[in-house]
């Protein structure tokens, strides 16, 4: 047999053995899966049958109908679990409500926004307003092209959200892997695989990149709350508890630039120490919280630490 | 044609088309019967017909009994047994083809049918299409009263949710 029909029943082989591995594992969870088909088959006929009506009618509603109603799903999922339980006497729904007042209540407070102010309004515009800062940092630091940034800012407004939290979901992962890399480095371990192969990715990693955008950032948003930033800065900080704790809870509410002001001092001497001039400190100092990351991820990566002496930092000033 | 001492015997492109066609036996007799002459008289062009009955020899398995055309004692038998024997071999290769097929089909059956038994058949197996999805957003589907009742109030969080993605981006000064 000649060689490429050879390799064409290979092929062959590797697309039926796929297509029968595909069909071995369902889109969701093995595990949550059997949780699901044990309460399916704990129904009887009558909740079977209303519940295949259910998903046909679903599946006749427009495609923007059905995301929308699964963005719903995955907020109410968020904030059930994020958000304090409420005493076991109220019913399902009226902990929902307490969950959602208390929820629209720190947005508001976020936006400063009057008590008679229509929040909705008010949220889409801070929405736009901030991924166009979104997209403009990005150019500035050199993350995304100018072109990429004409083409995002020109897209209509839903379609410009949807993607910039891809390209969110892309930067924040990048910084992430950068600060377990200076972590693992720090600890000793190898720069690379065997023979300088590549370093397989980080179990933490592989977990994030199966999230949607909104996941990935609550996420890291919890990283950040511990380590005060994210990449490899995060590891150079030594904070006392007592400004750990307020920094998380600024971080989890949104108070970026609290953040900021705390941080300063400490990161100011971090960049001295690899000789960063004082001019780029200052400015880097000043800028946003998200761009203050950037641009300490970038400026430390090119900086390597100076050399151990009688000017190193005695831990105990910090 | 004047040759080289050093090169194999070179015809024109004509002859050497005319003497493949001869060794085919795709020539009419008068037209083999001119050939035969020519190959008499030309010891270039019977060098190169024995440069092609040496290289049959190599593909298939040419008696000792079989010789050029004029020590056989006749074109026509050269002729005939070498092409049979070129018939023979090309009838082996489809037929070799057609094991080494049945083989590997024969071994990606072993195999996937060893994968398929080595586990406990899926609990999604024996459900329909429509079972399956089901299942799958489960969830969704009991939700669906909720998420429309606090549509408003969840649509609310969900753009909360996608501004507060972007935190950070602006001094909070310049909101």
């Amino acid at each position: 047999m000649s060689v490429p029909r050879l390799a064409a029943l290979g092929a062959l082989a590797m697309l039926a053995l796929g297509f029968v591995w595909i069909d071995r594992f369902p889109a969701l969870d093995p595990v949550e899966f059997q949780v699901r088909l044990e309460r399916w088959r704990a129904m009887d006929d009558a909740e079977q049958r209303s519940l295949r009506q259910r998903w046909t009618a679903f599946q006749a509603l427009p495609e923007e109908r059905r995301d929308a109603l699964r963005r719903r799903k995955a907020t109410l999922d968020r904030l059930r679990r994020r958000h304090a339980p409420v005493a076991a006497a109220v019913t399902e729904r009226e902990a929902l409500e307490v969950v959602m007042g208390e929820f629209e209540r720190q947005a508001r407070e976020l936006l400063a926004a009057e008590a008679d102010a229509d929040v909705h309004q008010e949220v889409k515009l801070q929405t736009q307003r901030r991924v166009d800062a979104f997209l403009e940092n990005l150019a500035r630091s050199g993350h995304i092209s100018l072109d990429e940034r004409r083409r995002l800012t020109a897209l209509p407004f839903d379609q410009r959200v949807v993607e910039s939290l891809l390209v969110l979901k892309r930067e924040q992962l990048a910084l992430y892997a950068d600060y377990l890399a200076a972590n693992a480095g720090a600890a000793g371990a190898p720069a690379g695989g065997e023979a300088g192969g590549a370093r397989p990715e980080p179990a933490e990693l592989v977990e994030l990149r199966a999230l949607d955008p909104i996941e990935v950032v609550d996420e890291l948003r919890d990283v950040r709350a511990e380590l005060g930033l994210l990449g490899p800065a995060a590891r150079l900080l030594q904070l006392p508890a007592g400004r750990r704790a307020q920094l998380a809870e600024a971080i989890r509410s949104g108070h970026t630039q609290r953040v900021v002001d705390w941080l300063a001092p400490h990161l100011a001497e971090v960049l001295a120490e690899r000789g960063v001039e004082p001019a780029v400190i200052d400015s880097t100092l000043e800028l946003p919280f998200a761009d203050l990351e950037r641009r300490l991820d970038r400026l430390l990566r090119q900086r390597a630490p100076a050399p151990a002496g009688p000017t190193g930092v005695d831990p105990a000033r910090r | 044609m004047t040759e080289s001492r050093n090169t194999e015997p070179r015809l024109a492109e004509y002859e050497q088309l005319r003497l493949m066609e001869y060794l085919d036996g795709r020539l009419a007799p008068v037209e083999a019967a001119a050939v035969e002459r020519w190959l008499a008289g030309d010891p270039a062009a019977r060098r190169l017909a024995d440069e092609h009955r040496r290289t049959w020899e190599l593909l298939g398995e040419l008696p000792e009994e079989l010789q050029a055309p004029s020590e056989a004692g006749g074109s026509d038998a050269f002729r005939h047994t070498t092409l049979e024997r070129v018939r023979r071999d090309l009838r082996r290769r489809p037929a070799a083809a057609r094991r080494s097929l049945a083989l590997l089909a024969a071994a990606l059956l072993v195999v996937v049918t060893l994968f398929a038994l080595q586990e406990e058949p899926a609990p999604w197996a024996r459900l329909s299409a429509e079972e399956r999805d089901i299942v799958q957003n489960l969830d969704l589907l009991e939700s669906l009263d909720l998420l429309d009742d606090y549509g408003r109030q969840l649509d609310l969080a969900v753009d909360i949710e996608i501004m507060r993605a972007f935190d950070g981006e602006l001094a909070e000064g310049a909101r």
